[in-house]
């Protein structure tokens, strides 16, 4: 699969998902007023990865804050891939935060707990 | 926040800023400005002088203010920006401390350029331009020069000295596409005390007018500016970061379409270490019945309500087409411990008017 950058912008995150070494990064702030339109592509783009995952898949989150929409989309990709369930493929959740942003902390303990995903909380 | 509605009552932007003043805020600023003055007004000539206006008068608050910033705190005597957008005319005012040393200068500067006509100010402009300084008379900086040229009419100001050792400069320009409405002009008066109103409720942002998607975005970015940096990622300003993105975007997305617009105001004060959004926007009759019903539902619930609420919703998958979520106000709530407080008010012309004022 062919890599895809997204640069960000005043509302969105950057996001790279490389699906030939199984690495999705988003990193920023998102508070787009439509998070279906902006994150169409990148959905689209796991969903098809998770058809023919690599052996190891790495998840990672560098928040700078989102907005309840975007929460919702963090959740859906979790899902797709925690989904993909198939024998010997593991998934790495990585949950980067500065020590004293319990915010996002906060969240990233949410999804955790909600989704029973194991996240490895980076502290940046 | 109602005083301050009542003052602009005529604008169809006003946007009161107080805090830190970087190059990036004011790209943010001249953003909103290019956007509104383009896209929804008779000014769109005005552009160009009023984004060269805006960064002249921020340029002049950078680099000279004697302001000593506490990060995002506001201070006593915290810089002022405001613009204004009316049917006719687009205002610019600002605040900022100076020296007291330096107030004599600085009058005799703004003295000598706003007796000038355009021609003087011109050759002013080129001989300051070629020397640095035109000290025979006193010195005067490009960036003063530059305003007055572009505003084409005396700028106006003002000095109340606050200390021994320091004073308020304030400072005023307007810009219309008619001479006769240049002529009357806003008495400097009004800004000093607009400001000192803002400062005595311990005002970080005041603003009112179309909460479009672009306008939301640069104003989020101009808080997350002041607010977050590389050294202060404290998660209370996250909080209200995150808290004022529900509550603006809950506006664009629901308040009811005023003159062709989303419109609403919101107010961000802070008072001993705890930060107070306010906003308030008009909704269709419609809409009233079935938000008060969530709003008094989830000021019933407990935090722990609040949090399962939460995570049930969070795992619902539902986003509507428009990118609705149904967590806003649950959000809102979470940040704040279930402090807020909201009205319904019915106004003369029958319109809901409905307001909401979280503590975080």
């Amino acid at each position: 699969m062919q890599t895809i950058v997204i640069p960000p912008t005043n509302e969105t995150p950057e996001i790279v998902l490389n699906g030939a070494n199984g690495t999705f990064s988003f990193a920023g702030k998102s508070f787009p007023e439509n998070v279906n339109e902006f994150y169409n592509e990148s959905i689209q783009y796991i969903e098809t990865y998770t058809k023919q995952p690599r052996d190891k898949t790495i998840l990672e989150f560098r928040w700078l804050y989102f907005n309840t929409a975007t929460s919702k989309i963090i959740v859906k990709i979790i899902m797709l891939l925690k989904n993909m369930n198939m024998p010997g493929k593991t998934l790495e959740i990585k949950w980067y935060c500065s020590p004293d942003d319990d915010l996002i902390l906060e969240k990233g303990n949410e999804f955790s707990e909600l989704l029973g995903a194991d996240f490895s909380v980076e502290y940046l | 926040m109602r005083e301050f509605t009542d003052k602009v009552k005529g604008h169809k932007i006003c946007l009161s800023y107080l805090g830190l003043f970087n190059d990036d805020i004011t790209a943010r600023l001249v953003a909103i400005s290019e956007y509104y003055l383009e896209n929804r007004t008779d000014l769109g000539k005005l552009k160009n002088k009023v984004t060269l206006l805006i960064t002249e008068c921020f340029q002049n608050i950078i680099r000279h203010s004697d302001t000593k910033s506490q990060g995002s705190l506001p201070v006593e005597n915290s810089d002022f920006f405001q613009i204004g957008i009316l049917e006719d005319r687009v205002v610019l005012s600002s605040c900022n401390l100076i020296g007291n040393e330096h107030v004599d200068s600085l009058n005799e500067k703004m003295m000598l350029v706003n007796s000038l006509n355009n021609d003087e100010l011109k050759r002013l402009y080129q001989e300051v331009l070629a020397n640095g300084t035109f000290t025979d008379k006193g010195g005067a900086s490009l960036g003063l020069i530059d305003m007055a040229r572009k505003s084409g009419l005396p700028i106006k100001y003002y000095f109340q000295e606050v200390s021994p050792s320091q004073s308020r400069f304030f400072l005023t320009l307007e810009v219309s596409t008619s001479r006769e409405r240049l002529k009357a002009g806003d008495d400097i008066l009004y800004h000093v005390n607009f400001y000192l109103d803002l400062l005595s409720q311990k005002v970080i942002m005041f603003y009112k007018g179309e909460l479009s998607k672009e306008i939301i975005v640069a104003l989020i970015n101009m808080l997350q500016n002041n607010f977050i940096s590389d050294k202060n990622s404290s998660s209370k300003e996250k909080r209200l970061m995150v808290s004022l993105i529900e509550v603006l975007q809950n506006i664009s997305k629901h308040g009811k379409m005023v003159n062709g617009s989303k419109e609403g105001m919101f107010c961000i004060s802070q008072y001993n270490g705890d930060y107070i959004i306010e906003s308030g926007n008009y909704v269709e009759a419609a809409d009233r019945d079935a938000l008060a019903r969530t709003l008094e539902d989830i000021q019933r619930m407990s935090m722990n309500d609040i949090d399962k609420l939460y995570k049930e919703r969070l795992l619902d998958n539902v986003i509507t087409k428009d990118g609705n979520c149904g967590l806003g106000l649950l959000e809102v709530a979470k940040n704040s411990g279930n402090n807020f407080k909201y009205t319904f008010t019915l106004t003369p012309e029958q319109e809901w008017f409905y307001s909401i004022k979280v503590k975080l």
